[in-house]
C-alpha cells in the first residue's frame, strides 16, 4: 500500500509538473491593447489569427458586436492610420 | 507722306508693346498659375525578408500640395485594395498621411517594392518637397523587419 502511495504520488508531481512545463512552453492568446499606441501590426496580428482559424481574445471584439472578423481588422487598422484630431494636421 | 504714315506706325507699336516679365514667358506664367497633379511612389526595402505589413507616415514639407489620391502597391499580395489611411488627410489643409498595409498571403514581396502610389496636386512654381517615415515594417509572422528602408521616387506628371 505505501509503495503504491509513494509511485502514485510521484507520478502526479510529474504529471503536474509536465503540465506546468507544456502551459509555460505554449505561446499565449494574443491580446489587444486598446490603450496602447495602435499600429498596423495589430491590424494584421488579427488577420493572421482569423486565417489560422483558432481561438480568438474577446478583446480583438473592437466594434463590440460580439463577433470577431474582418469588421474589427478594419477597425483597428482605421485607428492605426487615424490623424490626431484636434492636433496638428 | 509715306515716311509720316511709318513714323506713326512704330510711334503706335512702342506705346502698346508691354514688356514679359523678367525670367517668365506667357506659357511658364500660365502653368505656375494653375494646378497641375504629380505622382509620388513609395518604395519599402525589406530587404531578405518578406514583407507582411507596413506603416508609413508622409508628409509635404514644403510646397503647396494636397492628397487628392492613393494607389495600391506593385506586387499582387500589396496590389487587392489600396492600403488604408484616414480620408481626413485629403481635405485642404492637411499636409500629413499615414498609410498602412498588409496581407496574409502566401506569396509576399522581398527586396524594394513599391508599396504605393501617391497622387498629388501641386499648386504654385515652387516644386513641393516631401518625407517619409517607416513606422514598422514586418514579415509574415508580424516580427518587425531589421534595416528596413522606406523612400520616395516623384515626378510623374499627368
Amino acid at each position: 500500500m505505501r509503495v503504491l502511495l509513494r509511485w502514485g504520488g510521484g507520478a502526479a508531481a510529474a504529471a503536474a509538473a509536465i503540465l506546468l512545463v507544456a502551459l509555460r512552453l505554449m505561446p499565449d492568446r494574443p491580446v489587444f491593447h486598446p490603450q496602447a499606441r495602435v499600429t498596423i501590426l495589430d491590424a494584421f496580428s488579427l488577420a493572421r489569427q482569423l486565417k489560422a482559424g483558432g481561438k480568438i481574445d474577446k478583446s480583438w471584439d473592437v466594434n463590440g458586436d460580439g463577433a470577431i472578423d474582418q469588421a474589427d481588422v478594419d477597425a483597428i487598422a482605421q485607428r492605426a492610420v487615424a490623424l490626431p484630431k484636434g492636433g496638428t494636421p | 507722306m509715306r515716311w509720316i504714315g511709318f513714323l506713326i506706325a512704330l510711334m503706335c507699336s512702342l506705346a502698346f508693346a508691354q514688356p514679359a516679365p523678367r525670367g517668365e514667358t506667357p506659357a511658364a506664367t500660365t502653368q505656375a498659375s494653375g494646378a497641375r497633379f504629380t505622382s509620388v511612389d513609395v518604395y519599402v526595402d525589406a530587404k531578405a525578408s518578406a514583407l507582411g505589413a507596413y506603416q508609413v507616415e508622409f508628409a509635404i514639407e514644403s510646397g503647396k500640395a494636397l492628397v487628392v489620391g492613393l494607389a495600391a502597391g506593385e506586387h499582387p499580395a500589396l496590389a487587392k485594395a489600396p492600403p488604408y489611411y484616414d480620408p481626413a488627410a485629403l481635405l485642404p489643409g492637411h499636409e500629413r498621411l499615414i498609410f498602412a498595409a498588409f496581407s496574409t498571403d502566401a506569396s509576399l514581396p522581398r527586396g524594394r517594392t513599391r508599396v504605393a502610389s501617391i497622387q498629388l496636386m501641386v499648386e504654385g512654381e515652387a516644386a513641393p518637397q516631401y518625407a517619409a517615415k517607416l513606422v514598422v515594417a514586418a514579415d509574415e509572422a508580424g516580427k518587425a523587419i531589421a534595416g528596413a528602408t522606406v523612400s520616395l521616387s516623384q515626378g510623374v506628371q499627368r
